[in-house]
């Protein structure tokens, strides 16, 4: 009988405590107990999983996506890096002509520094989803610049546009912010030209003026291409 | 619909350290935890913190996740539920202040969400066993297990709620959760 009335009181005492109706002694008792009595753990514990039944009655609601980025930031590392490990990318080609002629404007804007006609070796064209930002850039090899024309869209307000670099199977690399004129000319730091290359892609995200203070993309992603070989 | 296998499996691959898992657990269960953190909080911008801690919190032990002891769901909204009442607790003393000062009962003011007759059918045989087993209690002894439970009410709370002194409350949740107790192990 003693022994059916400790069950019950151990059971009861275990069900207040998972549902929260405990304060002041009674609480502290219940908490020392259930650190050191692996048997009153585990009747918390079942009460636990039993009351979570009375969840049945509550909606479900689709949380906003910022709680799934904040979970991939706190847990895989600074930023989102699947983005890019998973961009479904589908080569959108500006075309030799256009990016030869974009590349002969920028030798005439004097934005490029070079004596022949030069001849771009490398493209890619980069466009949001709902095509509101679209930005064509043509890779010189020999002389290490890449030309950025903004066909359409720019930066929201008090926000810089950020061009990244992105190597095959490795993370952004910035490449500075976007320039403010519509055709522009960037050049590439020497250490990464080798990874300009076919299989790498271009991308733009949204950053704070000035451009990301981490290193690495911060905003949204904007826009990405896939470079190909001309 | 993600059944409770598929849902095991993820857990089990989440334990793992599987990103692709713990985002296909994340895509199937995540309305449904956010909706209990929710209905705890009563406030949007808590609940998603709440809810992002909730999923750490399930990364973290996923490891220790037993498929034999519990339902998969059940295990990840005791996590929730715990969690958001940590919360509620958190920011307690100010509304307990308040409640004091102007000597209403806000907690008292809310509706109660019982399910109607409506939903109650609906569900049908899915319903949870606990809430069948609410059905052999004294209406306002179930509702009193769920105030505690997803409104996060102490038995002073309750006592207040229902009009009973204290040690009357105790008593009547005391019997009720003996009950529930039988109920659940037959």
């Amino acid at each position: 009988m003693s022994d059916q009335t400790t069950y019950d009181d151990d059971s009861v005492l275990a069900a207040e405590y998972a549902l929260g109706l405990l304060d002041g002694p009674e609480l502290q008792l219940a908490e020392g107990r259930l650190a050191e009595e692996p048997g009153f753990a585990e009747l918390v514990h079942a009460w636990e999983i039993e009351l979570a039944g009375i969840a049945d009655e509550v909606e479900p609601v689709a949380p906003p996506p910022r709680v799934l980025a904040g979970l991939r930031h706190d847990l895989f590392g600074e930023q989102d890096r699947r983005w890019w490990q998973r961009i479904g990318l589908i080569p959108s080609v500006v075309g030799a002509a256009a990016a030869a002629v974009l590349v002969l404007i920028a030798v005439e804007f004097g934005l490029i520094d070079t004596g022949s006609a030069p001849v771009p070796t490398y493209q890619a064209e980069l466009a949001s989803e709902d095509a509101e930002l679209v930005v064509a850039a043509a890779y010189l090899e020999e002389t290490g610049d890449l030309v950025i024309e903004r066909r359409a869209g720019g930066p929201r307000p008090d926000r810089a546009l950020e061009l990244w670099l992105i190597p095959e199977g490795s993370a952004p690399v910035s490449l500075g912010v976007m320039p403010e004129d519509r055709i522009a000319a960037v050049t590439v730091p020497r250490s990464l030209r080798p990874q300009l290359a076919t299989g790498a892609a271009l991308a733009i995200s949204d950053e704070p003026a000035g451009g990301s203070p981490t290193g690495a993309p911060t905003g949204e992603v904007l826009a990405v291409g896939p470079i190909t070989a001309l | 619909m993600t059944d409770r296998a598929d849902l095991e499996n993820m857990l089990a691959r989440t334990g793992l350290g599987d990103r692709d898992a713990f985002e296909a657990l994340y895509q199937a269960t995540s309305a449904k935890l956010f909706g209990v953190c929710l209905r705890v909080l009563k406030n949007e911008t808590e609940a998603e913190d709440t809810l992002q801690e909730v999923y750490l919190r399930i990364w973290d032990a996923a490891v220790r996740f037993r498929p034999g002891a519990a339902s998969p769901m059940s295990w990840m909204i005791a996590i929730a539920r715990n969690r958001a009442i940590d919360k509620l607790r958190a920011r307690k003393p100010a509304t307990e202040a308040s409640t004091r000062d102007d000597g209403t009962d806000l907690l008292a003011e809310l509706p109660d969400d019982a399910p109607g007759p409506e939903a109650v059918a609906m569900a049908g045989d899915l319903r949870a066993q606990v809430l069948r087993c609410f059905e052999e209690l004294p209406d306002d002894r179930a509702q009193a297990v769920r105030r505690a439970y997803l409104d996060g009410d102490s038995y002073a709370d309750l006592a207040r709620h229902f009009g009973v002194p204290l040690n009357t409350m105790r008593t009547w949740l005391r019997r009720s959760l003996l009950k529930l107790r039988d109920c659940l192990s037959r």
